[in-house]
């Protein structure tokens, strides 16, 4: 409400502004003169702006320019690409100001944030891509995971759900390179976050809170980070002050969400005469199925189904008893035993709004610098809302943040950084119910989550059950026998009862996850000139503390049955199924978790004439504690990291870095690693006999090599180093004598438990990489290009070699470090950046490839070569190799024996190869089918313009060499009997009919009798669809307004820029389109809450 | 002088983060955490050890201890009904055994990684025995013996199953060399030996009241009699395999006919009686009656030694008198615990069981011939009420009350709720055989003698009958039928029956295993391995593969529960499924993902 509110008193003060923006109105006086460059010559096309505003002019060849401007302008502006603006004072009123720009050096010193410092774009000697702050602001979405999609090249990932509050991205940088853990290791402003909680601050975060991020991927940049460097690391780094006076800065965002993809189902008619098709199909083609004809719907039924009415004329026309008012009536009343329900439609509403506002405040003085921002945001689900009683459904996200980050100079030589963060979420929505886990309830269980609520989307069907009538909620037809919805239900065979996907969202109830987090951190800086110039020592602590609850509400909902009166089939009778009773309340989950984070270190540099040279060392560690955790021990990590850099000239540079660091995952001994890299490079355009020319201007090549680890072992134990357990108190004998029916005595039992392998120890990485970055044309074309190699060793990896004569339970089996993968690929970018007149403009885009593969993994050598999964990519499915359909009678005459389905085939049913040639289709014809879910490449494609006061962003992404398995409650027609079916199913479907007609099919045979049939849906190759695809995922468009009198003007604000955004704009068809799935999403669950895109109008103000 | 500051302030922060180790890297608490040390400080602790072991290692060939666990062998062997299409007992009668098991684990008719589980358990407590502090040496030379006998039992069990399998003489470390591969028949069988020997030398003849049920001097004989009779049996003892195994015949059978082997049987299974007779076990035979003289209280005696907790013709019961455990589940058919019984719905007897019975004269019985036209219900009474003891104490016939527990309404058909039977009620169209729903002409009711609402019993594992009718067998192949005849004769009077005088070798050979298939029934999957084991030439025809044939009654148009035996209008024999049979079937196949680590070899066939 609050955000209503807001919203509309914000969108009043827009228009108002705006108006009065274009009534502004003054004196106006001419400035010319010439602009030249350092050497003196005449420049053409630099830009000449009236401070401020958005009046521009342009030099001509000989370097002229002329400008109105009004009396009581004070500056002008000269803007021209590689050279330094320059802001000249023109309050003197003079009429001629010539002018002359100098190369702007500082642009070629453009800085990247590392790991533990800043450094010189042109020093970097690792693969490291930055991103922005105002690139992520330009996606108006929740997650910083989802904005930085698309944004840099090595990072990719896929969403699970678009459900508000629950649809961040699991980010992958450079692909997977393990099958154990791949999660990235993210840094908040110099705070490594635990892995166990890796995206939970970075997801929250709000986009204008962040300055930079800087995705570091190869060893040269992570190998500090030791034992959590080798899945990439991922560094956030967010606004601080700078002196100067403050600078107020207000945004506000109006969205519309809606999901990218919706599956389309049949109407009533269609699935009845699928359901026909399927059953006569299976009568004819095997024994046993003649009880079937009871579930034929007849010419009557389809006429009603068609018509949308329960009876024919004929049949109203012999209710004599009613009068022929109430015939024409029932005549023309739409059905309720035999209507159409679009389920998706029903659990799903087109659109829903989504807010943001934020609010930032920095500036600063010699001594203290200041950097405050609050923020809100709330996105709404697009889950329907139905006003039933006192059920809630909607669906929500809110989340309050605030950020400050102070830095105060005590002394002259001693700084202290106080930031502190909070973040405060809560999302709510349909309650989860559904067990999938085995633990009710479980928040973080997705798949049950969304089989709640899609339960009844997949097992219902178009006419099962109306959602809500009259104000009833009807959980079924009040059917007696003998009446027409009796036999009705008898034909539909549910196996789920009367309800449909309305039901289930209204009765899941409202749950609602309560989150907290607060981020606390303090840093001392210490200059030591005393000592030696620039050196620093600094220290920093840091808190996080996070608290969550999810409650769940339930109502007790009163559901009805439905009848039409027997007397007056117009009039509809409500029978009470359930009376309205008490509601439940119920808190589950409680859990926190905090981390200490510390670290001291010092750092020194020195120029010698034309060598540089850096050292750093300093020492970390942390302790994530969560009380829940089972063995009730922290995870902690410590370790010290060291750093020297050297470069001469800016020509050539090196480094080493090392890291060392444990975990307490490790038996003492085998804690602590050594992790070394080692870089360089080397820029021959800056050599002396290298010619300069305004082609080729900038060439650099760099490499690194080291070894990088990874002490998360996946979803496993912890403690593997822990002796060999044993448990008591296991089932246990009886001993002595029997007496009637009372046993003997009971001894219990104890039995060997977990057994140990104490030489567990990390992953281990070894990394290579090549780099070239090139520059052309003045600069404006540029490039770059990375080459890299992973060979992962010691990945934790369960033995399946080892025999049962060891006589230990394969689960209880430790693993050991044994597996082996590798990975390699490339990134190559390109920009092209330039300026025509005042039409600034740049166009790049980039590619990212990776390839992994399993080298070894303790497998048990299979009968054939293709049954194993060494050799394939990490996450390789395997399944049978469809062949087409049984589309003759003579090739299903010589098909091999299906071991699956004791030999039941028929006509339209998949064919399968056997690939062992044994005339048996078994396990043995299982090969590796499709790619993996993760896509190999990955392609951004980026444009922006300014012109004038418009500024225009474009951004397309796509991906090719993923794949998505459409598992077969997505693909069964039918589930339990009545089960929903879908229009891809009813246009694609195979019958000889539609063979012979050379219709195009997509989809087997229907099927109704799911298993002695189930042919079609064991695991293949016919069910994995390609995720190729391409997206436009962003696009902006804004506006900035002239401030120089008026209303703007008298409120002190400076500038004000209105925009549109949107994200996940539009998909172009791809393979899954007509299955209503959008290529970003995991295959995971077969149920799917869809994705969504955003369209969004903002606005913002600085005062 | 500033250096050796700056040098200070390093080396401090280094000690400090140092020392922060057991801050920061926090080892798990392990006080209270059981390891080997904790099992072998006290008597206790080691005894919990063994009791869970005893548990383990005695369950096999019952449900729970098999892979296809929701049945009993019963079920793959002609004696009921294959059980719901998603029991692995269907499977297997539908498709046959498999390498990846009925359901794609590495379950066959068997759990081949349980063995060796068990078997490590064992020598855990051998290795480590003389560790605990406050047990008397006597207590642990039991203890090891026990042990010793507990993995030749295991032993035994994987011999018939599997024929050689791998020789594991310890309990592994993970860093130990496990790539043995597969041992011949005979060093199996001479380690089941061996084990015996040692362990009888080393057990009591009898355990105080409170040790009752732990293994005696006369289990580990018993062990080695049953071991040595299979080893005497057709399908090891015989110059061929039952499938050329090329090389590796040796792995699936001796390589010779050998009769001594018959006297190494018949010599083991003597010493077993003679041992038993020495300590109080028995052929209980209450009627008093001498050689040759059938016993008139045959009913009680023999419901007796099957189904009542220390029963002196048990040498060992599997003791493990909790009604949730899988054996008592799958096995019993009564409503009364509310429970899983309706997994043993279609359970029922077979025909191919069911003829095998005598008559209580010694007859055989006249049941009706698949096509044959249909009974009237009273001839069904009739062929009932005088049948054998036996068959009374095993099974509640459709319609009939259960003889077993007599008086007790829940074992009557008035308060049996299920269907005792293949009934047709109301079913005009009903003849013939159009009912297939596998509850056969009844449910078998062994072991629940006079039980009432007890929901638990004591499995037989060895009990005194076998001996006699292995020295039968023995006696017979070893060409000794006087004494064959006499230790049949011991069984099939003790049931009642008037003496067997056939005395042809292959006659009487086909009658002593029919004695088996009745003594026997349902006990253990006696018949599923001893059937393999005669290499029974009609194995696949009617025994573990081919036609099933179940007995269906239709009942009087109009028919109220309970469906007692008086309102059966009609029976008549039907043939109701087939089974799989193949003779690679005649041992079971190891896992495929056992085969993939490349130590072993498959059976032939598989």
């Amino acid at each position: 409400m609050i955000a209503n509110s807001l919203m509309k008193y914000l969108l009043c003060v827009f228009f108002a502004l705006a108006a009065s923006a274009g009534l502004a109105f003054a004196q106006q006086r001419t400035v010319s003169g010439t602009v030249t460059d350092e050497t003196g010559e005449p420049m053409a096309g630099v830009v000449v702006i009236e401070g401020g505003t958005s009046n521009v002019a342009l030099t001509d060849d000989k370097g002229r320019y002329s400008i109105q401007i009004p009396d009581s302008q004070v500056t002008l502006e000269f803007k021209f690409m590689s050279y330094k603006t320059k802001t000249v004072d023109v309050s003197s009123k003079q009429d001629k100001v010539n002018v002359s720009m100098e190369v702007d050096a500082t642009e070629m010193e453009e800085v990247v944030v590392t790991a533990f410092a800043t450094q010189k774009k042109i020093n970097v000697t690792g693969a490291i891509s930055s991103v922005n702050g105002t690139d992520l602001v330009s996606a108006p979405v929740a997650n910083i995971s989802n904005a930085l999609i698309g944004n840099t090249p090595g990072v990719s990932g896929l969403q699970t759900s678009g459900e508000p509050g629950r649809n961040q991205t699991q980010l992958y940088i450079r692909g997977i390179s393990t099958y154990g853990s791949a999660n990235p290791l993210i840094i908040i402003d110099g705070i490594e976050q635990a892995d166990e909680q890796a995206f939970a601050e970075f997801n929250s975060m709000d986009a204008n809170e962040i300055a930079s991020i800087s995705v570091l991927k190869d060893a040269a940049s992570t190998a500090v980070y030791g034992v959590r460097g080798a899945n990439g690391v991922i560094i956030v780094k967010t606004k601080r002050g700078n002196e100067g006076k403050p600078t107020i800065s207000f945004s506000g965002n109006f969205g519309i969400t809606s999901a990218t993809a919706i599956q389309e189902g049949t109407t009533s008619y269609e699935y009845a005469l699928l359901r026909n098709e399927a059953i006569r199909h299976e009568q004819n083609s095997f024994a046993g199925f003649d009880s079937y004809n009871i579930y034929i719907y007849d010419d009557y039924d389809l006429w009603k189904f068609k018509n949308n009415r329960d009876y024919t004329p004929l049949e109203v026309d012999a209710m004599t008893w009613l009068s022929d008012s109430q015939k024409a009536d029932l005549k023309n009343s739409p059905a309720l035993f035999y209507a159409s329900h679009d389920l998706y439609d029903e659990l799903f509403r087109k659109a829903a709004p989504q807010y943001q506002a934020n609010l930032n405040i920095s500036g600063g003085t010699a001594k203290v610098k200041y950097f405050a921002s609050f923020g809100y945001f709330n996105q709404e689900g697009i889950t329907r809302t139905y006003h039933y009683r006192d059920a809630n459904t909607s669906s929500d996200y809110n989340r309050f943040n605030f950020r400050t980050n102070f830095d105060i100079e005590i002394l002259k030589n001693l700084k202290i950084s106080v930031s502190s963060a909070g973040q405060f979420g809560r999302t709510a929505g349909p309650g989860a119910t559904e067990s999938v886990s085995g633990v009710v309830n479980d928040v973080n269980d997705m798949a049950a989550r969304y089989k709640t609520l899609m339960k009844y989307v997949y097992e219902a069907n178009p006419m099962i059950s109306p959602g809500i009538v009259e104000g009833h909620l009807i959980d079924g037809f009040s059917a007696p026998t003998g009446s027409m919805q009796y036999d009705l239900q008898l034909k539909h065979n549910s196996k789920t009862g009367g309800i449909n996907a309305v039901n289930t969202l209204l009765r899941s109830g409202r749950g609602i996850l309560d989150e907290s987090l607060l981020d606390n951190t303090i840093r001392i800086d210490h200059e030591m000139d005393y000592l030696l110039p620039n050196l620093n020592i600094h220290a920093t602590v840091s808190y996080q503390d996070s608290y969550s609850r999810y409650t769940l509400l339930q109502t007790n909902l009163p559901t009805y049955q439905v009848r039409r009166n027997s007397v007056d089939p117009n009039v509809l009778d409500f029978y009470a199924s359930y009376r309205e009773g008490p509601g439940s309340y119920e808190s589950y989950g409680y859990s926190n978790w905090n981390k200490l984070y510390v670290e001291a270190g010092v750092d020194w540099s020195q120029s010698f004439k034309k060598h540089n040279v850096s050292a750093l060392f300093l020492g970390k560690a942390s302790k994530y504690t969560m009380p829940g955790d089972s063995y009730h021990v922290p995870s902690g990590i410590m370790g010290f990291v060291g750093r020297v850099t050297y470069n001469y000239d800016d020509r050539y540079m090196a480094e080493v870095n090392l890291g060392y660091n444990g975990t307490e995952q490790f038996r003492e001994g085998m804690r602590f690693g050594l992790f070394p890299a080692f870089s360089a490079g080397w820029v021959p355009t800056a050599e002396k006999w290298f010619p300069a020319n305004d082609i080729f201007t900038f060439f650099k090549i760099r490499a690194s090599y080291g070894e990088v680890g990874n002490d998360r072992l996946g979803d496993q134990r912890r403690f593997y180093y822990l002796p060999s357990t044993y448990n008591l108190n296991q089932s246990g004998y009886f001993l002595g004598a029997v007496v009637g029916s009372t046993p003997g005595a009971y001894y219990s039992g104890a039995s060997e438990g977990n057994v140990g392998n104490p030489d567990i120890t990390w992953e281990r990485a070894r990394k290579y990489d090549i780099g070239v970055e090139a520059k052309f044309f003045r600069d404006r074309l540029s490039m770059e290009y990375d080459y890299f190699y992973e060979r992962r060793d010691n990945i934790l990896t369960t033995l399946g070699i080892i025999p049962a004569i060891y006589g230990v339970e394969a689960s209880s089996v430790p693993p050991a470090n044994v597996g082996i993968t590798q990975n390699r690929g490339y990134e190559l970018l390109v920009k092209w950046e330039d300026q025509a007149g005042d039409f600034f403009y740049s166009i790049g885009g980039d590619i990212s490839y990776f390839r992994n593969k399993i080298i070894y993994k303790a497998e048990a050598k299979t009968a054939w070569p293709w049954m194993s999964e060494t050799g394939f990519a990490i996450g390789q499915r395997f399944g049978l190799v469809s062949d087409g359909l049984y589309d003759t009678p003579e090739e299903l005459a010589t098909r091999p024996y299906n071991n699956y389905v004791s030999n039941r085939v028929t006509l339209g049913d998949i064919k399968y190869r056997d690939l062992d040639g044994d005339g048996i289709i078994n396990q043995n014809d299982m090969c590796p089918i499709g790619y993996p879910n993760y896509a190999q490449y990955h392609f951004n494609l980026r444009a922006q313009f300014a012109w004038k006061g418009f500024d225009f962003k474009i951004l397309f992404t796509g991906s090719a060499n993923g794949s998505f398995y459409l598992s077969d409650v997505m693909t069964n027609p039918f589930f339990k009997y009545s089960g929903n079916a879908w229009k891809w199913q009813y246009d694609g479907r195979w019958t000889a009919a539609r063979y012979a007609a050379g219709e195009n099919i997509s989809f087997p045979r229907m099927t109704y009798a799911y298993d002695p049939t189930s042919n079609n849906y064991i695991m293949s190759d016919y069910w994995m669809m390609s995720t190729d695809h391409i997206k436009l995922k962003n696009i902006e468009l804004g506006y900035t307004f002239n401030v120089r009198k008026g209303i703007l003007s008298d409120m002190h604000i400076q500038s004000m820029r209105v925009y549109f955004n949107a994200n996940n704009v539009y998909t172009f068809r791809n393979a899954l389109t007509p299955f209503g799935i959008d290529p970003e999403t995991t295959d995971g669950s077969p149920y799917i809450y869809p994705l969504t895109r955003i369209f969004n109008f903002g606005l913002t103000l600085k005062f | 002088m500033k250096h050796s500051r700056f040098i200070t302030f390093i080396a401090v922060a280094l000690i400090s983060l140092t020392g922060c180790e057991k801050f920061f890297l926090e080892k798990p608490d392990t006080t209270g955490t059981v390891d080997i040390n904790t099992i072998f400080s006290s008597e206790k602790n080691a005894t919990a050890l063994l009791m869970n072991t005893y548990r383990n290692v005695l369950l096999m060939d019952w449900p729970g201890g098999i892979g296809i666990s929701h049945s009993t062998l019963g079920s793959i062997s002609g004696e009921v009904g294959r059980g719901y299409d998603w029991h692995g007992s269907f499977i297997i009668s539908n498709q046959g055994l498999s390498v990846n098991g009925c359901d794609g684990s590495e379950n066959g008719a068997e759990r081949y990684s349980a063995n060796w589980r068990f078997i490590r358990a064992c020598y855990i407590l051998i290795e480590n025995i003389d560790m605990v502090p406050d047990m008397d040496d006597t207590m642990k030379k039991y203890v090891k013996a026990e042990a010793k006998c507990l993995i030749a039992y295991r032993y035994m069990g994987m011999f018939y199953r599997y024929g050689g399998v791998p020789l594991v003489y310890k309990s592994y470390t993970s860093s130990d060399d496990m790539t043995t591969g597969r041992s011949s028949v005979q060093e199996v069988l001479d380690l089941i030996v061996r084990l015996c020997d040692e362990a009888y030398a080393d057990l009591p003849d009898s355990w105080d009241a409170v040790n009752l049920g732990r293994l005696t001097k006369g289990v580990a004989l018993a062990v080695k009699a049953r071991a040595l009779q299979y080893a005497a049996r057709p399908l090891f003892n015989s110059a061929t395999p039952y499938l050329d195994n090329g090389a590796a015949n040796n792995l699936i059978c001796f390589g010779n006919y050998d009769k001594e082997r018959w006297k190494q049987a018949i010599d083991a299974n003597l010493a077993v009686i003679e041992w038993a007779n020495a300590n109080g076990y028995q052929l209980l035979n209450t009627g008093g009656a001498g050689e040759g003289v059938p016993n008139p209280n045959a009913f009680d005696d023999y419901a007796t030694a099957t189904s009542v907790a220390g029963n002196p013709e048990v040498l060992l019961p599997y003791k493990c008198d909790e009604y949730t455990q899988g054996i008592h589940t799958y096995m019993l058919f009564t409503m009364f615990v509310p429970d899983s019984h309706w997994d043993t719905d279609d359970d029922g007897v077979l025909t191919n069981m069911l003829e095998n019975y005598y008559a209580a004269d010694g007859q055989d019985l006249d049941i009706p011939a698949v096509g044959e036209a249909a009974r009237p219900g009273s001839d069904w009474v009739e062929l009932i009420e005088n049948i054998e003891p036996r068959a009374k104490a095993d099974i509640k016939f459709c319609g009939f009350d259960s003889y077993n527990n007599p008086g007790d309404q829940n074992w009557q058909e008035v308060g049996w709720i299920r269907e005792s039977g293949n009934m047709a009620i109301d079913r005009a169209d009903a003849w013939p055989g159009s009912l297939d729903q596998s509850a056969g002409c009844g449910a078998p009711v062994k072991f629940w003698y006079k039980a009432g609402t007890r929901t638990w019993f004591e499995l037989p594992l060895f009990r005194m009958s076998e001996f006699y009718l292995n020295l039968a067998e023995a006696y017979n192949e070893y060409d000794d039928p006087q004494n064959a005849l006499k230790y049949l004769n011991y069984v099939h009077n003790r049931a009642g029956l008037p003496s067997i005088t056939e005395s042809g070798q292959t006659a009487l050979r086909e009658t002593i295993q029919r004695e088996f298939y009745i003594e026997f029934f349902f006990e253990g999957g006696k018949r599923y391995y001893n059937s393999k084991h005669w290499k029974r030439e009609d194995i696949d025809d009617g025994i573990c593969g081919g036609q099933m044939r179940e007995l269906q009654f239709s009942f009087r148009a109009g028919t109220q529960a309970p469906n007692t035996k008086d309102k059966i209008e009609w029976y008549w024999n039907a043939n109701t499924f087939r089974s799989t049979w193949h003779p690679r079937m005649f041992l079971e196949p190891f896992p495929q993902s056992e085969i993939n680590k490349g130590y072993i070899v498959q059976n032939p066939g598989y």
